[in-house]
């Protein structure tokens, strides 16, 4: 008798599952390209200067939303990536969403903002190596040189005409996660795969 | 390819924009007080001016929010940037702030 799982968790696939053999495929010792697949991401709508919406933050995630522009935090396993003056992106390991809006929903709606599930909108993929930078050049408009790209700068821009965030999370070697929405991450992950061609020993 | 100075994000390139039109024109308090050409002048005629011009953004691609920008319709030249409801930066150079969008002679009803 065939089993027939009802378990959702062994049926989803990733956006970018069918090609992750040649992601794989393409990386060298100089550039990886890599699928983080069912990364937890919460949307953060608050008030920043409010100590309650803080509290009710980093109660949850261990870290307070960064108030700069254009950075990222890390704490442990969990960031929380500045998208604009109001609003974040809480990111965290597979299957702790369920656990982490439990804890974010009420503080943060007491706090006058809003915590929002969105894990299914964007896949994380994660390009890393010493010709990293090289690779996302090829059709990215921001200087990613290190002096004016440092590890923890977030901007939200365009890479091969997809919307993406873009996170420089190392610098030995040079890494980068991309946060792009899932019905553009196989156009990205293809031009990501052609770009980084060369690179491959 | 303009270089645009959002407000929260900083020096961004045009790509990740989009365009708003003329910039400070509010929506009537109550609609219902106008005649058609009224609502009309409200609707669709915008100043459209050679020069210094106040106009809308949105970061679409960055962080998302709508703000303002005080170009130079001719020689692309941006002289400001600033947030919705921050005070009006001047024309540099102008001895007037900029000109009012027209307020077309309309018939009350
Ligand atoms: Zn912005």
């Amino acid at each position: 008798m065939a089993d027939i799982t009802t378990d959702a968790k062994a049926l989803r696939v990733s956006p970018l599952e069918v090609i992750g053999h040649r992601m794989v495929a393409t990386s060298s010792p100089r550039v990886t390209i890599n699928e983080i697949p069912f990364e937890t991401q919460i949307g953060l709508r608050g008030d920043a200067s409010k100590a309650a919406f803080n509290r009710a933050v980093k109660s949850a995630l261990g870290v307070a939303p960064p108030k700069e522009a254009c950075t990222a935090v890390e704490a442990g396993d969990r960031r929380i990536l500045w998208l604009g003056p109001d609003e974040w992106l809480a990111v965290a390991p597979d299957d702790t969403g369920a656990d982490l809006l439990g804890k974010l929903e009420g503080p943060v709606a007491k706090a006058g903002g809003a915590a929002i599930d969105l894990t299914a909108n964007r896949t994380v993929i994660v390009v890393s190596g010493p010709d990293a930078r090289g690779v996302l050049e090829k059709g990215c408009l921001h200087d990613l040189h290190p002096r004016a790209f440092p590890t923890g700068r977030v901007v939200g821009t365009l890479l091969a005409k997809s919307q993406i965030f873009l996170e420089k999370t190392g610098d030995k070697p040079e890494t980068f996660r991309l946060y792009v929405r899932a019905s553009f991450a196989r156009h990205l992950a293809e031009w990501l795969i052609d770009a980084a061609a060369e690179f491959a020993a | 390819m303009l270089l645009i100075r959002c407000p929260y994000c900083g020096l961004r390139p045009e790509v990740e924009f989009s365009y708003g039109g003329e910039a400070h024109i509010s929506r009537p308090e109550d609609p219902n007080a106008l005649n058609d050409e009224e609502w009309g002048d409200f609707l669709f005629m915008r100043a459209n001016q050679k020069g210094a011009f106040r106009e809308r953004w949105v970061h679409t691609h960055g962080c998302r929010r709508w703000f303002n920008v005080l170009r130079d319709t001719s020689s692309h030249e941006i002289h400001a940037t600033y947030e919705v409801g921050a005070p009006k930066p001047d024309v540099p150079g102008a001895a007037k702030p900029v000109r009012k969008p027209r307020a077309r002679k309309s018939a009350k009803p």
